[in-house]
């Protein structure tokens, strides 16, 4: 038991070492690429330069109070998402009509990036924090009722059917079985519509700069507008810290714990 | 016997189904009726509609030929006095193996909650599964699942349950032990049992009477009554010469169907 605990510490020892010498091999890389490039640091800033950047961000507290305001728009925009996006696919795999008509709605809109929403946003709600988050709705909600409604199509009828033998009909029928069941498909859709939320977000912030409060988006345009590129570059790395956490952390683990429960891969994996 | 103790009537029963704008045959003028409290096996070879047979009798299909009248009330709609077990388990993994029991429960009126998990421990306990109620679905072995099924099936109390090849998936050994154990719980609770299946020797160790279906389109080619004494086991000899009877039953009409699977 003791022999195996150490054999494991040696294994993760091992595996964050590696991941730290990678880390190291770009930085590595990148101040080669400087020093070789001959470019001004204007244009192409160190990693030190970055480094000190995020340092005194986080120091001042500009940063933390900057990613604590996006991410708050981010679950806001995002919830509205949901909470439309999940009844209203539902309705649409139950409703042959519906979905005829929101399906072709879904398909159009789905395409439109939605940076294209942002002229539109600023006439409707001005400068606001309001016009961020119907960019960051309209930005996730198509592909969530999508995603819905085939969710609810994949499922397997034989739970349909044994629930209907032990009496279960309609709306009973849909919350404790239709629901739960499409349920590990759903959050994938979810994960897919969190990336298109969190894209469409940074866009938002870029353009639209609201008075009140720094966020993550606005830092990396200050940074353009000042010509800081520490500050680009900088704020391009938190940015791609906060998508992979919550995609590659939340939601695969989420995934992966339901796809195990529901039964889709084997458990002795 | 007395008309009055038939539980499950079929009458010209026929199915047919659609497929490239034509009709296939799969039943054709299918008449049994059943007691109450027998155990009843439908033997057929694969595809030849006994699956099907099995849902319009739990009314998950319509019946279009004929008529199938169960209790007296013809049978359109499933209802809780007919549970169902299928060739999967079909338990939900949303659920643990004691809120998949009392999933069936939950319509049963004039029950506390507390009483719903009562019923459902002792059901779990008929079929061998107490200290298993915590268990999630994804954790259990496929006998073990099908046991669970077995008793979300029997906890609401119905009338009659109906198997749908319920063994088929499971290994010889795991078969073995939940032939005993259907036959232990079908001795306790004399209910009305319909079992669907392909496996001669599982008709004849469980069943008192064994109805055997052709190919496509189905029909009815032999009312076997089993009468060896229970507890019966797959070993006995005279479950074996029973069981070649029938295969001989089938054989008949089709010397090209490759039964192996079967014996």
């Amino acid at each position: 038991m003791k022999c195996r605990l150490l054999l494991l510490n040696l294994n993760v020892v091992k595996s964050l070492l590696k991941k730290i010498a990678y880390v190291l091999a770009i930085l590595f890389t990148w101040q080669c690429a400087y020093i070789l490039g001959g470019c001004s640091d204007l244009i192409f800033p160190t990693p030190v330069q970055v480094a000190r950047f995020l340092w005194h961000a986080c120091a001042d507290g500009t940063l933390i109070s900057a990613i604590w305001m996006t991410i708050k728009r981010l679950i806001l925009g995002y919830s509205v998402s949901v909470l439309i996006g999940i009844p209203v696919g539902m309705l649409c795999s139950r409703f042959y009509i519906l979905n005829a008509f929101v399906g072709k709605l879904v398909l159009g809109l789905q395409t439109l990036p939605s940076i294209c929403w942002v002229p539109l946003t600023l006439l409707w709600f001005g400068q606001t924090d309001r016009a961020i988050l119907f960019v960051v709705t309209m930005g996730s909600l198509w592909s969530l009722i999508a995603s819905t409604e085939s969710s609810v199509r994949q499922i397997p009828s034989l739970y349909i059917k044994a629930a209907r033998t032990m009496g279960s009909r309609g709306i009973d029928l849909w919350v404790t079985v239709i629901f739960p069941a499409a349920l590990p498909f759903i959050i994938t859709g979810m994960k897919q519509s969190w990336a298109f939320a969190w894209r469409s977000l940074m866009s938002a912030e870029i353009y639209v700069s609201t008075i009140h409060g720094l966020s993550v988006g606005q830092l990396l345009h200050y940074g353009r507008e000042m010509q800081a590129m520490d500050q680009v570059v900088g704020i391009i790395f938190v940015i791609i810290a906060i998508g992979f956490i919550a995609e590659k952390v939340i939601f695969a683990n989420l995934e992966r714990t339901l796809h195990k429960r529901w039964g889709f891969v084997k458990s002795a994996s | 016997m007395p008309e009055t103790n038939v539980k499950i009537c079929a009458s010209h029963v026929g199915k047919a189904f659609r497929r490239d704008h034509r009709f296939i045959k799969v039943l054709d003028d299918i008449s049994f009726s059943i007691q109450t409290g027998e155990f009843v096996a439908i033997l057929g070879p694969s595809g030849c509609g006994k699956s099907t047979l099995l849902n319009m009798v739990a009314g998950l299909e319509p019946c279009e030929e004929g008529h199938i009248i169960v209790n007296e009330y013809h049978t359109d709609q499933p209802e809780r006095h007919r549970m169902m077990m299928f060739q999967e388990a079909a338990l939900f993994p949303w659920y643990n193996v004691l809120g998949n029991v009392v999933y069936g429960l939950r319509f049963k009126k004039g029950l506390t909650n507390a009483e719903r998990k009562t019923i459902a421990l002792y059901y779990l306990r008929m079929v061998g599964l107490d200290h298993f109620e915590r268990a999630y679905v994804h954790e259990l072995s496929g006998g073990m699942k099908q046991r669970v099924a077995l008793a979300r099936a029997l906890a609401p109390n119905p009338q009659i349950l109906l198997m749908d090849e319920p063994f088929s998936a499971l290994d010889a050994l795991t078969c073995e032990q939940l032939y005993k154990d259907v036959q232990k719980i079908w001795n306790m609770q004399h209910k009305t049992v319909l079992l669907v299946t392909h496996n001669v020797r599982e008709a004849v160790v469980l069943t008192q009477r064994v109805i055997v279906l052709s190919q496509r389109p189905g029909k009815i080619l032999k009312d076997l009554p089993i009468q060896l004494p229970y507890p019966r086991s797959v070993h006995d000899v005279s479950v074996s010469a029973l069981a070649n009877e029938l295969i001989n039953v089938l054989h008949e009409k089709d010397d090209v169907y490759n039964y192996a699977s079967c014996t």
